[in-house]
């Protein structure tokens, strides 16, 4: 298999690895209507042909559905010309099949001009990075992951219903859905706080109480620039300031060298022994939860405020009066 | 934690009402019907369901459309509050929607709709 440039290389790995066998390359191909018993195809050339590079993927064997993928690598943002050219393959194609459907897909990772939209959603053209209709450029590894995503997914829509998407704009509102939230992902990437483990994911803080919330606390420790509490359920979540893990991980386990971490009780921030706080902690669950920057604080129980900093731990009660409650 | 581009009002053939979030829930125990869980976030084929998401209208009606996947994002862009014909929706900044302008059609951003737009459906935008 030979490959013109990076994109084609890339876009073709991930199609191969997505859908398996029945994906390939084809440079300079002269792709020609599959039915030519037509009076209105006939000429002095022959039936229509044209000349194309194509990634060609196979996504359901009977009936055929194929996937006709163009890969733009331009120094500028694609023009209705690049969508224009592929809509009228893949019109062509299917007006003259044998029973074959074939979808067309354009990938840009240097993006499209706004002109492009009208065409693709007039020819069922997925088109990819989206236009969102704001200035908003995606990275070309983002790109590759849209194009994962939408491969994986497209597969899975068309072993189930296929005929829907046929009707423009189907297809391309369905490649829009998939890789439109993008946009939202990109944003909480560039944040970086949260992130979700085991897969490594950016998180928010929504999804982290979401995911710990209610859970009790088995144990806490510290490690050099972090403080970890490890919650029932196999969850945890690791405070370092800039960033904040949690998760699953049934294996987690206190280090065998652990930190001493700087203790902290009450409002005045007194000094106090790690062995109170985990007296006081552990067997509690997590009711409530904010993130102050320089530390992540939960609520417990209605009952304590638990401080995770990067060196060590605060803890207070949250009881009425205070006096009375003083730890 | 997932949300929707806009609050879905769903409900059955029947035309009975159905909680979204349970019935999501449900559906993703369903690996076929799973078309992507991912960082992104989760979509599931709903096409063979008679699903329809209800849109109200000026007049009180609502307006029945059917709904082949439902997707939930892990992300989405801000959220804004925006009052269309009679409906005051919560919708992401990066929600579509088709108004009119002069004698055609075109795509405006949540963020953009602006007062006095008029929907592709004939609703006026108000705030």
């Amino acid at each position: 298999m030979s490959f013109k440039n990076e994109l084609e290389r890339r876009c073709f790995e991930i199609a191969q690895r997505t859908l398996g066998a029945g994906v390939s390359i084809e440079h300079n191909k002269t792709i020609q209507i599959e039915s030519a018993l037509f009076p209105e195809v006939a000429s002095f050339k022959g039936p229509p042909a044209k000349e194309i590079d194509v990634l060609v993927a196979e996504l359901l064997d009977r009936p055929k559905v194929v996937l006709l993928v163009s890969c733009k690598m331009l120094s500028r943002s694609a023009e209705p010309g690049h969508v224009q050219e592929w809509g009228a393959v893949v019109q062509t194609m299917n007006k003259y099949s044998d029973g074959r459907l074939y979808f067309g897909l354009v990938i840009s990772p240097t993006g499209f001009t706004a002109g492009c939209e009208a065409w693709a959603t007039s020819h069922n053209l997925g088109i990819m990075p989206p236009l969102k209709g704001r200035r908003l450029a995606f990275a070309e590894e983002t790109v590759f992951r849209m194009f994962e995503r939408t491969l994986k997914a497209l597969h899975a829509r068309v072993q189930l219903r296929f005929d829907d998407l046929k009707v423009p704009p189907a297809f391309f509102e369905f490649v829009y859905r998939l890789v439109a939230d993008f946009e939202g992902h990109q944003e909480a990437e560039l944040d970086g706080r949260y992130v979700l483990q085991p897969n490594g994911w950016p998180s928010s803080f929504g999804e982290m109480y979401q995911t710990i919330g209610g859970h009790r606390v088995e144990d806490l420790w510290a490690v050099p620039g972090a403080t970890v509490a490890r919650l029932s359920g196999g969850q945890f979540v690791k405070f370092s300031r800039a960033r904040i893990e949690y998760g699953c991980d049934d294996e987690l386990k206190p280090p065998l060298v652990q930190s001493t971490p700087q203790c902290r009780k009450n409002i005045e921030m007194e000094p106090c022994t790690f062995d109170l706080i985990r007296s006081a902690t552990l067997g509690t669950a997590i009711t409530s939860a904010g993130d102050f920057g320089g530390y992540l604080e939960f609520g417990l129980d209605e009952r304590f405020n638990l401080g995770l900093h990067e060196a060590g731990f605060h803890l207070m009660s949250t009881e009425t009066p205070i006096e009375n409650h003083r730890l | 934690m997932a949300v929707p581009a806009e609050h879905l009002l769903l409900v059955d053939s029947e035309g009975r009402r159905l909680d979204v979030d349970a019935l999501v829930d449900k559906l993703r125990r369903e690996p076929a019907r799973v078309l992507a869980d991912d960082e992104v976030g989760l979509v599931l084929y709903t096409g063979d369901l008679g699903l329809y998401s209800l849109k109200p209208t000026d007049s009180g009606a609502f307006l029945a459309q059917p709904v082949s996947e439902i997707s939930r994002p892990r992300f989405s862009t801000r959220m804004l509050r925006k009052q269309i014909g009679a409906t005051v929706l919560s919708v992401t900044a990066d929600a579509v929607f088709v108004v009119r302008d002069g004698n055609t059609l075109k795509k405006v951003r949540a963020e953009k709709l602006e007062p006095g737009m008029v929907l592709a459906s004939g609703e006026k935008v108000y705030r």
